[in-house]
């Protein structure tokens, strides 16, 4: 389909004729591709298609809370499907959603390089994530695995379904992980052009870099456990197990100590998109940009520090839990600087409000709910309470979905006419970006009132008086459904019936916009001039091609610079 | 439904309070005034932020022409003031929250000890005189600590009134406690996910009134009991006649065998009015001591009595403990018919002891339908196979095996499901003979009609 694009660009002047998705066709230059684009579009079609799958489970799951006991499905069958919602949510759609799809494509390009450091590495990380993926299925076809996305022991060790194949699928798709975080840092700091210096860089950047940090640090920690549990289920060897001799707390310790950074490895990208966007639909220098980054390397080193919050109730000791709670709150302050930045950022600006733009703010305002019921859960006292029940479902959705998602939508309508040279209809965005906010609120908000009610997750059946709650959920869940409906049919219709874009068709002063729509093979045929990536007085805007381009005395200017 | 409810308030509790549930503990009025500061707190900086995000939007929207006023990229001042204010705020709201949490994580130290067993997927109750419960009863006036265990996997106690959780974790014990300041009845929910049963894994916890949770156990624990109780009396006129004058050799013996106060006290009274409470209370004092005692058979003693058929059965056995009590109260039965009752209804003990304290009914119904295990109904007497092939009668032996050894013969058909555990050590042989009872009777059989 992509393929099949015709090799048309924008107002700018380019040099060549074909595009990334022209340049070379049939199948095998797909399978066998080293372009980083080619992968990200690859990447971004599997994690799209596993969104997809999520999403369908999650639609089944909210139908059968209609009532309590059964409505369309048995126990077990429920069990099974919130275990598949959140393994293929996490493994399959969030982690590797914005880095490996979305940084794939555009972290060359924003630093003016012309591939990945390791495209062949780059390669196999996709083919480990289809391995993976395989797996995952593998596990569904083989009755599924109703163990929650955790694989909590001694449960796991126990279940009769299928924990193995999953978890092996987990394991390679951790592989994958680790892979682009590789790429990424080596890329970053090998791969900079001339006066391309670190604090030249686009916000994006530090945040995919302090992403792979936790990449590589901590998903080995998450293969180790998962290999272990694979090893008691099918030798008997007491690892977790008490009834072997082992302790079942230490998996939720080893576990977590993945898993926790894992949501920063999910949010961290989503922030560097919101940087990205909000500074050129604000028409303005994005403010703080020192803090902004720094914070990104400041949640990520914090981020391994905090895993024992999801322990508070675990019987681990009550020190542990008072040392992790403090240890928790110290994360709120990178995040809460990021965001006084953003809204400093929108201060005096010009406010574009295109569909990118709505994305971001629904972040921040669902991120900001999603964030601010975090302290609820960082207390100690609260999150005794609070601690697996609908307000740690409703909490942790609002920040991954409010968050990566949103973020992630927002990313996607931002650099859709970068991805594939299309404009998409504009007010149709809008609406599904108004859509998605709206059953994301009504799904997931009364989720908060049942939560702190006492409704527990993970539950089949459920008391009378929190049967309102879930009904609204399950009506808002329909609505969120049919907002992503619009979002796909908007962005498929543009690629058969949307104006051609141009290179630079928002006014960005990032690397990317500097290239034609789509880009070349080989991105940059000469070194791009590397200037701050916010400033956009460089620009001016074309009315007749509706495009931005540098102003030649910026260019002239940045020539004697650099020279 | 009062027809003047709003939709917001229908959403209400019935107490009127929107966000926490019932508060009816020390603790939860704690937690709930953290949860208010958060709260407040939280709705500040997000209406905050909301309010300056929209405020951008409409006053600095783009329109043609206008292009941005200049305005510094940053401020060393401003990022530091908005570093440091988040930083006071959380750390006010870690240290407040660690107060409250240290309050309702040290118990004090003269704390009511009850035991909690968690399995699949139902919580048992084990009370200090060794009584089970799959209820939580707890005296409404005293500090409780509950000592947790799990039989199998892990589980979570959770009490939404009490704002209380904690882990079962199997191979360890875990400790929570409260002081409850309502009494009433709320519910206990298991909050850590534990397979196919683990939402219908709730109970309730009851406080009592002062004095209630005292009379309550008492009660619950003398179910299965054989010594005499006041309401097991039929008669106390005539037994108390007999004791006094009569001159049979069992009441002779019974006479000789009271203590002091037992004599004064039968002296005392007149002989032919309605026994007062007090007396009553001194004669099954008097007539348990010498129940407890050894056996009070004794060939010439009963010679002149008829031994029932299910008294000799038992003195065959030469039962040891209750067992022995039991035998003694048949043998006093059978030598004073009409007096009192013979003994606690094994029927009614065994139905107690299948919904409470074994909690066979979570997993074994009676209306026929499989559960996670095989329904009761009718299986008593019929023949059933096995996982292996092998066919058995379900008789006294095979309930009682599948009861102590539950995956020894497993009915064909529940072996992927088979979760039961060991309930050796858990019930008394008696007790065990209470559900054979139960499953023997005829609503269990379905030969009612």
């Amino acid at each position: 389909m992509t393929t099949s694009l015709p090799v048309e660009h924008g107002a700018e002047p380019t040099g060549t004729e074909d595009n990334y998705l022209t340049c070379d066709r049939g199948i095998k230059s797909w399978i066998f591709t080293l372009d980083h684009k080619r992968i990200g579009v690859m990447y971004l079609i599997f994690t799209m298609g596993s969104f997809l799958l999520g999403g369908v489970f999650a639609l089944l799951l909210r139908t059968e809370l209609l009532t309590p006991q059964k409505t369309i499905m048995d126990a077990d069958t429920y069990n099974q499907m919130f275990t598949l919602h959140g393994a293929v949510m996490v493994f399959l759609f969030i982690i590797p959603g914005i880095p490996a799809a979305m940084g794939n494509f555009v972290l060359p390009i924003m630093l003016g390089a012309k591939d990945m450091a390791f495209p062949r590495l780059n390669l196999a990380s996709l083919y480990l994530y289809v391995l993976g993926a395989v797996f995952a299925v593998l596990a569904i076809a083989m009755g599924g695995v109703d163990t929650g996305w955790t694989f909590y022991t001694p449960y796991s060790t126990e279940t009769n379904t299928a924990v193995i194949p999953m978890t092996i699928g987990a394991f390679i798709l951790g592989f994958s992980s680790v892979f682009t975080g590789i790429n990424f840092i080596v890329t970053v700091q090998k791969l900079r052009p001339k006066g391309m210096t670190w604090f030249k860089m686009p916000l994006m950047l530090w945040s995919l870099y302090a992403t792979a940090i936790i990449q590589i640090l901590a998903t080995p920690v998450l293969g180790i456990t998962l290999l272990l549990l694979i090893i008691e289920r099918a030798l008997g060897v007491g690892i977790f197990d008490p009834a072997l001799g082992g302790d079942p707390v230490l998996y939720q310790h080893f576990f977590w100590f993945y898993s926790h950074p894992a949501v920063y490895i999910m949010i961290l990208p989503a922030m560097g998109i919101i940087s990205e966007i909000i500074s050129p639909f604000s028409r303005k220098h994005i403010f703080g940009y020192t803090f902004i980054a720094f914070s990104s390397i400041a949640i990520a080193l914090l981020s391994f520090l905090v895993w024992g919050h999801h322990m508070f109730t675990s019987t681990q000791s009550p020190l542990a839990s008072t040392i992790f709670s403090a240890l928790t709150f110290s994360v709120a302050i990178p995040s809460a600087v990021k965001v006084f930045n953003w809204l400093a950022t929108m201060f005096r600006g010009r406010l574009v409000l295109k569909t990118p733009m709505l994305w971001v703010l629904g972040f921040i305002f669902l991120f900001g709910i999603g964030g601010l019921t975090g302290l609820f859960l960082g207390a100690l006292a609260t999150d005794i309470h609070v601690h697996d029940t609908y307000f740690v479902v409703a909490h942790f959705h609002y920040t991954m979905f409010g968050g990566p998602v949103m973020a992630m939508m927002g990313g996607l309508f931002y650099w859709w006419p970068k991805f594939f040279g299309r404009m998409y209809k504009e007010n149709w965005g809008r609406l599904s970006a108004l859509l998605v906010f709206t059953g994301f609120n009504l799904t997931f908000f009364p989720q908060f009132i049942m939560g702190i009610r006492g409704m527990p997750r993970r539950y089949f059946n459920y008391p009378e008086k929190f049967e309102i709650f879930h009904q609204l959920s399950t009506i808002g869940s329909y609505v969120l459904a049919f907002g992503f409906l619009v979002v796909f049919f908007t962005l498929v219709h543009s690629l058969f019936r949307g104006k051609k874009a141009p290179a630079n068709p928002w006014g960005s002063a990032t690397l990317e916009w500097r290239c034609p729509s789509p880009p070349p093979h080989e991105n940059f045929i000469e070194p791009p001039l590397v200037t701050d990536p916010y400033d956009f007085s460089i620009l001016e805007y074309d009315e007749a091609s509706d495009c931005y381009h540098l102003k030649p005395s910026a260019k002239l200017a940045e020539d004697g610079e650099v020279a | 439904m009062a027809n003047d409810m709003t939709g917001i308030s229908m959403l209400a509790q019935s107490d009127g309070r929107f966000w926490m549930p019932d508060a009816a503990s020390t603790s939860a009025a704690e937690v709930d005034w953290v949860f208010s500061f958060i709260f407040w707190i939280s709705a500040f900086f997000f209406a905050l932020i909301v309010f300056l995000m929209l405020f951008f939007v409409i006053r600095y929207r783009w329109r043609k022409g206008q292009e941005t006023k200049a305005m510094p990229n940053s401020n060393l001042t401003i990022e530091i003031i908005w570093t440091a204010i988040p930083f006071l705020v959380v750390a006010t709201i870690f240290w407040v929250a660690f107060r409250a949490y240290m309050k309702l994580t040290v118990p004090p130290s003269n704390a009511y000890e009850i035991q909690v067993v968690g399995q699949k997927w139902k919580w048992l109750f084990e009370y200090p005189n060794g009584w089970v419960d799959d209820r939580l009863h707890v005296p409404g006036d005293r500090a409780i600590l509950l000592t947790m265990r799990s039989e199998d996997i892990i589980h979570s106690m959770f009490i939404p009134a009490f704002r209380l959780k904690m882990d079962v974790v199997p191979g360890r014990y875990s400790k929570i406690w409260f002081k409850a300041t309502k009494n009433g009845t709320f519910d206990i929910y298991c909050a850590e996910y534990c397979g196919t049963g683990h939402s219908d894994m709730t109970t309730q916890i009851v406080v009592h009134a002062p004095g209630g949770y005292e009379r309550w156990l008492r009660e619950a624990s003398s179910l299965l009991s054989p010594t005499l109780r006041i309401q097991d009396l039929t008669d106390a006129a005539a037994l108390a006649r007999k004791i006094k004058s009569g001159t049979d050799p069992v009441s002779e013996f019974i006479r000789t065998s009271l203590t002091d106060a037992g004599t004064a006290g039968i002296n005392a009274w007149n002989g032919s009015s309605e026994p007062n409470d007090a007396l009553k209370a001194l004669l099954i004092s008097e007539i348990n001591t010498i129940l407890k005692g050894a056996s009070i058979y004794d060939p010439e003693r009963f010679a002149s009595v008829t031994v029932a058929a299910e008294t000799a059965a038992l003195m065959e056995k030469n039962p040891e403990g209750e067992d022995q009590v039991q035998l003694n109260r048949f043998l006093l039965s059978d030598a004073m018919p009409d007096f009192f009752t013979r003994g606690p209804d094994m029927v009614e003990a065994g139905r107690y002891i299948y919904e409470r304290k074994g909690g066979c009914a979570s997993c074994h119904t009676l209306d026929g339908n499989a559960n996670v295990g095989p329904s009761f109904l009718g299986i008593y007497g019929r023949s059933r196979d096995l996982e292996g092939g092998e066919t058995i009668t379900v008789d006294e032996n095979y309930i009682r095996q599948s009861i102590i050894e539950p995956q020894a013969k497993v009915v064909l058909g529940y072996k992927d499901r088979s979760v039961m555990p060991t309930y050796k050590g858990r019930l008394s042989d008696r007790e065990i003979g209470a559900i054979i009872s139960f499953m023997k009777s005829a609503e269990v059989t379905g030969n009612e009609k």
